[in-house]
């Protein structure tokens, strides 16, 4: 049986099913968005963390750190609660939205992001600010030095992060609903098929899945793999 | 940085950018929220109905599934602009409470009783389904139950207490959709002698009796699915149906815009119109899963 | 007066690192740093290149007192250059590395062209403009870092242990980039060493610190 629908499965990605197709462009749109978003809001939350000592400064990562192993079924419950009608912003009408789906991804990837980059900081030699400060940069051509020094691991903190949301299925689940042609992704479609019994595009979809999560992950340890050790 | 890659970032960049903006689409105005059972959806009449909808009346309808009691709980909270699921208690009930405006019958399917072929307990012919459920509990002869709070259950434990036999409680814990529950349900004597209740969806019950051999209690859309979509088919017949008592009646409605203002109710009302007139109620009745005729239009046309 | 320093005392939680009754230094001049490892030179230099403040004590750079908030001693910095024991330098070419100082104050890449070509020239490293900074050998990383330090023409050189980590072949290379510099190019030079007779070498101005208290040398 998984033979069959292995070989009609192959037959649908390579005639490039227009429904298959959809199905994964939503999917890459909403990943990318997310991770897009939870880069520009955690990177420098990094940096800042990692920069700056402050009383709380290791509570804040201890935080930070058992958040990275959150649920994604408890971040969908959470953001369901507010973007449902009886929530607090209930009134814009979010829930079974696209953007319902980034809202929920973003937070389930803030903590990866800023965590690979506060580690990817740390990892930087202090003589680098040390010699930006002495050859007259100012704080943030100093940081600028950093970043540019601690490119690479910051570069995986991204792609870590799609890596994860691109294959997620509880927040799209809870918080986008499945509606075929709006919500639905490749996660949700490939449990909807499976709940069907038709395993054909499930597993049509899981080979696009794992060959998009396959080339994340050899991109992640190239890129990984240029930082300084 | 290469100028090589320097462009190649910018390049990917803008890309992303139009992929973002070319999906802003949504919150078009004829857009349709509806709610509905996973079954419905899994039937296929949707994918046939809709698009047709959106050619006579220009709506485009959101569909998004769950188990029945989810669905019209999203009616309840406003999240969606109409409900359309068949558990006609329950629907009487959400009307009764003020959150639909009215109840239109679209149509009805119906249950079977399956079985090996060569029937062990001898009910084929028996169009009465509660006698054939007390034949098959006499004899003795395995029966496998979803067990699952679903419609399909629901509906087998009420035909299983018209039988008139000894029906004891039992509380279990049950997993659906990924969600852990605690459940109370009824069956009658014999649970793990020759009464199975596997807790799981209405497939792998199929599946799990034909394995046995067994009797169970089945919707006529997963048994066409089973038996005429896949290639092995299904080592299993249809021994009892007709029964009125067997037949699964559908409802569409409206959300009340009394308690949720925000509902699209001009659409919703549409909607549900375009289901019960001529065309709407001529498209589901000629509707086929492989080859089968599955669902019965309700709505009188006169 | 390039330096006066008075009272000054660095302390690391109890420890006493640095305990200066008074110092002053001139300009235009090679002064040599000398003491036994743990005497507090790089500390010192740290003090003089405006990178730590001094936990008590008053100094005075060019007859103005330095007041140690972070926006006045970036502006101090531009002036005050101090290289490294073992300077690292940025991942990326010969040529960026030395760039740097030159590129965070805003000079056209014309300017910055002639001045890095001038700078790799005064340390002989023309011909390695376009190696990656990871590739060369520590006395050829001390030149590069000389060279970045020296491209911006600052006031004061200062330099921690700048023979120490290379081979004899480039010590007596350095040395006499460093002598090259004070008198061509009119700039001051502090650096820091055990060696005397390498100290020697290069000034008579020498300045000895023994757990971080000034001693005649």
């Amino acid at each position: 049986m998984l033979i069959d629908s292995l070989i009609s499965a192959l037959y649908l990605v390579g005639s490039l099913d227009a429904e298959m197709v959809s199905i994964v462009l939503v999917s890459l749109k909403i990943s990318t968005t997310s991770t897009m978003i939870a880069g520009a809001m955690g990177i420098p939350f990094g940096f800042f963390i990692a920069f700056n000592s402050f009383p709380g400064k290791r509570l804040v990562i201890t935080i930070l750190n058992t958040l990275l192993a959150l649920p994604t079924v408890v971040i969908g419950l959470f953001v369901y609660s507010f973007i449902a009608r009886k929530g607090l912003v209930g009134s814009l009408g979010l829930l079974y939205t696209q953007t319902a789906i980034v809202i929920g991804q973003t937070l389930l990837i803030l903590p990866i992001i800023a965590t690979f980059t506060i580690a990817a900081i740390s990892r930087i030699d202090a003589r680098y600010r040390k010699t930006a400060l002495t050859l007259g940069a100012s704080r943030f051509q100093m940081a600028m030095v950093i970043f540019k020094e601690a490119r690479f691991g910051i570069i995986a903190a991204m792609i870590a992060a799609f890596g994860r949301v691109i294959a997620e299925v509880g927040i799209s689940m809870m918080l986008g609903g499945n509606a075929r042609g709006f919500t639905r992704t490749m996660t949700t479609a490939m449990a909807l098929e499976y709940d069907k019994g038709e395993f054909t595009l499930a597993v049509a979809l899981g080979i696009i899945l794992l060959t998009v999560s396959f080339g994340i992950n050899l991109l992640f340890h190239s890129v990984q793999g240029r930082t300084r050790p | 940085m290469t100028k090589t890659k320097y462009h190649l970032t910018v390049t990917i960049c803008l890309v992303f950018v139009v992929l973002i903006v070319a999906g802003k689409g949504i919150g078009a105005d004829n857009i349709l929220k509806m709610s509905t059972t996973t079954s419905t959806q899994s039937s296929g009449l949707l994918d046939m109905l809709l698009p047709e909808l959106e050619k006579d009346t220009g709506i485009r309808v959101m569909v998004i599934a769950k188990g029945t009691g989810a669905a019209i709980r999203d009616g309840r909270d406003g999240n969606v602009d109409v409900i359309f699921v068949h558990a006609k208690s329950l629907e009487e009930l959400f009307i009764r409470d003020g959150y639909g405006t009215k109840r239109y019958a679209v149509m009805h399917n119906d249950f079977v009783i399956l079985g090996p072929k060569n029937d062990p307990a001898g009910i084929k012919g028996i169009r009465h389904a509660v006698s054939a459920f007390r034949k098959i509990a006499r004899a003795k002869v395995m029966f496998v139950s979803r067990g699952d709070d679903s419609g399909t259950h629901t509906k087998e434990q009420a035909l299983w207490e018209e039988t008139g036999l000894n029906m004891i409680k039992k509380a279990t814990v049950i997993r659906r959709e990924g969600k852990t529950g605690a459940i109370d349900f009824f069956h009658p004597e014999g649970l793990g002698d020759w009464y199975l209740s596997i807790g799981q969806g209405m497939g792998k019950t199929i599946t799990f009796a034909e394995e046995k051999q067994a009797y169970t209690f089945a919707d006529r859309g997963t048994f066409i699915k089973y038996k005429y979509g896949r290639k092995g088919g299904l080592d299993l017949a249809v021994l009892t149906e007709g029964d009125p008592d067997l037949v699964n009646p559908y409802g569409v409605i409206p959300v009340n815009p009394a308690i949720h203002p925000h509902v699209k109710y001009e659409l919703a009302k549409r909607f549900a119109e375009w289901l019960v007139s001529k065309k709407g109620q001529r498209l589901i009745g000629n509707y086929k899963l492989h080859g089968k005729a599955l669902f019965y239009p309700d709505a009188v046309l006169h | 007066m390039l330096y006066v320093i008075s009272q000054l005392v660095k302390a690391y939680h109890d420890r006493i690192v640095l305990d200066i009754h008074s110092m002053e230094m001139e300009k235009g001049i090679i002064y040599a740093l000398l003491g036994p490892n743990g005497a507090g030179k790089t500390t010192l230099l740290n003090i003089l290149g405006f990178l730590e403040p001094p936990t008590a004590g008053r100094i005075w750079y060019c007859s103005d007192q330095v007041q140690f908030s972070t926006s006045y001693l970036q502006k101090l910095r531009q002036g005050v250059v101090l290289v490294d024991q073992n300077p690292i330098l940025f991942t990326t070419t010969v040529y960026k590395n030395v760039e740097f100082g030159l590129k965070i104050r805003g000079m056209s890449k014309n300017q910055r062209d002639k001045m890095v070509d001038e700078a790799l020239d005064l340390v002989g490293m023309r011909h390695f403009a376009r190696a990656q900074g990871d590739s060369l050998s520590s006395g050829e990383t001390q030149r590069v870092a000389l060279a970045r330090g020296l491209a911006i023409f600052p006031e004061v050189l200062l330099c921690d242990e700048p023979t120490s980590s290379v081979d004899t072949i480039h010590q007596a290379i350095i040395l006499k980039i460093l002598k090259q510099i004070t008198e061509e190019k009119k700039i001051s030079i502090i650096f820091t060493t055990h060696d005397i007779h390498q100290a020697a070498v290069l000034t008579s101005h020498t300045l000895s610190l023994d757990h971080g208290k000034l001693v005649s040398a």
